[in-house]
């Protein structure tokens, strides 16, 4: 693949690149550059990061379609789709199967997958349905009083593919996982968002005084701090100048960051916090035992490292979002994150890739090889996607890559691919520039027929909406055409507002 | 300069209806002697091989081949535009970056003419050699697609196993089995209707529910279909044109067990 990856750091030969990335339909990812040219192999994504660990949150695929995303050559791959909703939610975690001569090799052989949080899910062997939490041989355990109240309540949970646990030879368990949002702001949905981090959190905790190493990599839809969160650091509307980092807001304004947190409103922060062992509030820290790994490496000075940002109010290109992806370890895994990041210069989603390298000790594993079986929850084995490749089965040599290759593009009689880029191009700026005279008069027709657009407070031409609140259904107002942005921004919306 | 004419737009419809639902980007190379197409499923486990002879057409000529890279699901659109006994001639230039469908009603001198953009479709081509089967089976079409759609309801996998004189198929699931045994007959007065039965080695193999749905599509372009079966080999499923043959290649499932 030609295309280079968008990490720049480089990784060492004993790190291990964890990455999580919301990718709101794996289908559509393939839609935006430099996806689109990967010839709809994810399998190409995971070497563009560079990736060795990989969780997918939003697949929204259906079953059928995995026989596409579930049988890569080089990863194990864990995938979690909904029971009932199709095409909805979807959690995937996709191993890399490093070279025998790799120092990694063994560390990240896979000894057990399970699907859910609660272990009350289970998989096939032979004709029997067999539960995590009733066979050590195929659960990774830590089932111990998870809050859940009966046996229902947790399928339920689990249902939905919201979550995927690996556990790793090198004693690690990766957690993916998509947590519930409560977009719609109902109680309802409130309460099975904290049932599910509560649960969540526990088994954590258990894993943790399993000795266990836990990464804990996801969307959480939980944003941890108030630096992390443009709106309510708007609304908190704190004077901040440019100069200010996290801190010093935190300093100055302790009591807006705890509120934040502690708010009654918003249970899931609280519960979050108390899981982190730098969180602000040290009797949190000190029951806490994960660590952001992107605060760990960014520092809490940086502000603005957002990972997620609203579409509809096209907030992106203002920077004007929040931080609700992660990748969390173990506190005592600290020491051995190389660094850790966000790459908001990814697109493809509305949410961007979140990584963090772990470098590992080979030896922690122990020197001689030794094979495992891949558990029954690999997709291979769960989605029943056991077929050969035809094209093995041709003999043939070809790399895939070649084979599926696959150009999109309507034959020219004389391919010149550069030149005619360059005309399209010129065509393009044309009619932008120049318009003729007819376009011209029909933009002004058009732009005229609710009078001169007013001046917004930057003294720039204001853009015409179509209001959809309830109050005011199709009434047409004006408002500054830059998207909505953190206050003092110049780039971003003065706020402008007024009916035609 | 390509002319190809069916006599009927119903038989190009029927063909392509047998393979449109399992791949979209096809190549149709065509030469002198026809049209040849060959592509592979997404999952790569199967994948699909035309023919069309010339004697499958009313009339044929190309005197240079040329490659159509087509979406199948637009040539579908166009081809739902004809008559079933519309006659359809495809029509492309030497350096086509278009083709024409023509479809002409001789009753009613009523024409319809469509053109669908082309693509650059790089897929290789895999010359495929006769391979050695264990086992040939020839049935009815119509009866392999009863028993593929009725074991299909049953699991994802559907296992066929010949020995000697019987052929098995069986289906395994969760809400419970399903088995169907046929014997090799001749029927006289029907030919149509015989099963043949080759067999050199026994056979049991196990395949996707959901790829010999897809391959039963094809039932539709013969009263016969051709099964060649081998436990080192892709299995071969065959329908025969007038001239040519549209050819599904299926890998087998792995045991279960590594």
């Amino acid at each position: 693949m030609a295309c280079n990856t968008p990490i720049e750091n480089d990784k060492a030969a004993d790190a291990c690149r964890f990455l999580t990335f919301n990718v709101n339909g794996l289908r559509t990812l393939f839609h935006y550059q430099p996806f689109s040219n990967m010839n709809q192999s994810i399998e190409n994504v995971f070497d563009y990061f560079n990736a060795d660990i990989i969780t997918f949150q939003e697949l929204k695929v259906e079953r059928s379609a995995l026989t596409k995303w579930g049988k890569l050559d080089n990863f194990y791959s864990f995938i979690s789709i909904p029971q009932a909703r199709k095409g909805y939610s979807g959690v995937g975690c996709w191993i890399r199967i490093l070279p025998k001569d790799h120092p990694l090799h063994n560390s990240l052989k896979v000894i057990k997958a399970e699907e859910g949080i609660t272990g009350r899910l289970g998989v096939k062997i032979g004709k029997d349905l067999v539960t995590y939490s009733s066979d050590s041989s195929i659960g990774i355990g830590g089932y111990e009083s998870l809050p859940y109240n009966d046996e229902q309540e947790a399928l339920k949970i689990d249902s939905e593919g919201r979550s995927v646990m690996v556990e790793l030879a090198s004693n690690t368990v990766v957690i993916c996982v998509y947590c519930p949002a409560n977009s719609t702001l109902s109680e309802e949905g409130e309460l099975f968002r904290v049932k599910f981090l509560k649960i969540l959190f526990k088994r954590i905790r258990n894993l943790d005084a399993m000795g266990k190493k836990v990464v804990l990599m996801g969307d959480l839809n939980v944003c941890r701090d108030l630096i992390d969160h443009a709106e309510s650091l708007e609304r908190a509307s704190m004077p901040i100048t440019d100069n200010m980092g996290g801190l010093e807001i935190e300093e100055k304004f302790q009591n807006s960051c705890r509120d934040f947190i502690i708010n009654p409103d918003v249970p899931h922060r609280r519960l979050f916090n108390q899981m982190l062992s730098d969180s602000m509030f040290s009797e949190m820290a000190l029951e806490g035992v994960l660590i952001d790994t992107t605060r760990l490496k960014q520092s809490r000075k940086r502000l603005k490292m957002y990972t997620v940002w609203n579409t509809f109010k096209n907030s992106r290109p203002a920077n004007y979002g929040s931080r609700i992806d992660f990748v969390l370890t173990s506190t005592r895994m600290g020491v051995q994150v190389q660094s850790a990041n966000i790459l908001p210069q990814v697109m493809g989603s509305d949410h961007c890739p979140v990584y963090a390298d772990i470098i590992y000790d080979p030896s922690d594993v122990g020197e001689k090889d030794f094979d495992v079986k891949t558990p029954k929850f690999e997709a291979r084995y769960k989605y029943d996607l056991m077929h050969g490749n035809i094209l093995d089965m041709f003999g043939k040599v070809k790399s895939q890559s070649v084979l599926g290759k696959v150009v999109k593009k309507p034959v020219s009689h004389s391919p010149k691919p550069v030149d005619k880029l360059i005309e399209r191009n010129e065509a393009r700026n044309l009619t932008i520039t120049k318009p003729s005279n007819g376009e011209k008069e029909k933009i002004s027709q058009l732009k005229n027929f609710f009078g001169e657009p007013p001046l917004c407070k930057h003294g720039k031409e204001t853009i015409l909406r179509t209001s959809k609140t309830l109050t005011n259904p199709g009434k047409r107002f004006w408002i500054c055409k830059y998207p909505k942005g953190s206050f003092g921004d110049k780039l971003s919306s003065c706020g402008f507002f007024q009916w035609v | 300069m390509l002319e190809a004419k069916f006599e009927e737009a119903s038989l190009f419809k029927k063909i392509i209806d047998g393979f449109k639902d399992c791949v979209q980007l096809v190549n149709f190379q065509c030469k002198e002697d026809g049209i040849i197409a060959q592509a592979v499923d997404d999952s790569r486990v199967l994948l699909v091989s035309l023919e069309i002879g010339i004697e499958a057409f009313q009339e044929y000529r190309c005197d240079h081949p040329v490659t159509l890279g087509i979406d199948l699901n637009s040539l579908s659109k166009v081809l739902r535009c004809g008559n079933n006994s519309d006659t359809l001639t495809l029509i492309a230039d030497d350096t086509p970056d278009s083709v024409l469908l023509l479809f002409e009603d001789t009753k009613k001198d009523r024409i319809a003419e469509y053109s669908l953009k082309l693509m650059d479709i790089d897929a290789d081509f895999l010359k495929i050699e006769e391979l050695a089967y264990d086992t040939t089976l020839l049935m009815p079409s119509s009866e392999f697609t009863k028993i593929v759609r009725d074991l299909s309801q049953f699991s994802d996998s559907l296992n066929i196993m010949i020995t000697k004189e019987t052929i098995k198929f069986v289906a395994d699931g969760d809400i419970g089995s399903g088995s169907v045994i046929l014997k090799p007959f001749v029927n006289m007065d029907r030919p149509e209707e015989s099963i043949k039965l080759e067999m050199d080695q026994p056979v049991d193999l196990t395949f996707g529910s959901k790829y010999l749905q897809d391959i039963v599509k094809g039932s539709a372009l013969s009263e016969k279909v051709g099964v060649r079966l081998s436990s080192e080999a892709p299995a071969l499923f065959q329908f025969d044109l007038k001239s040519g043959y549209l050819q599904f290649f299926l890998a087998p499932k792995f045991n279960d067990e590594e």
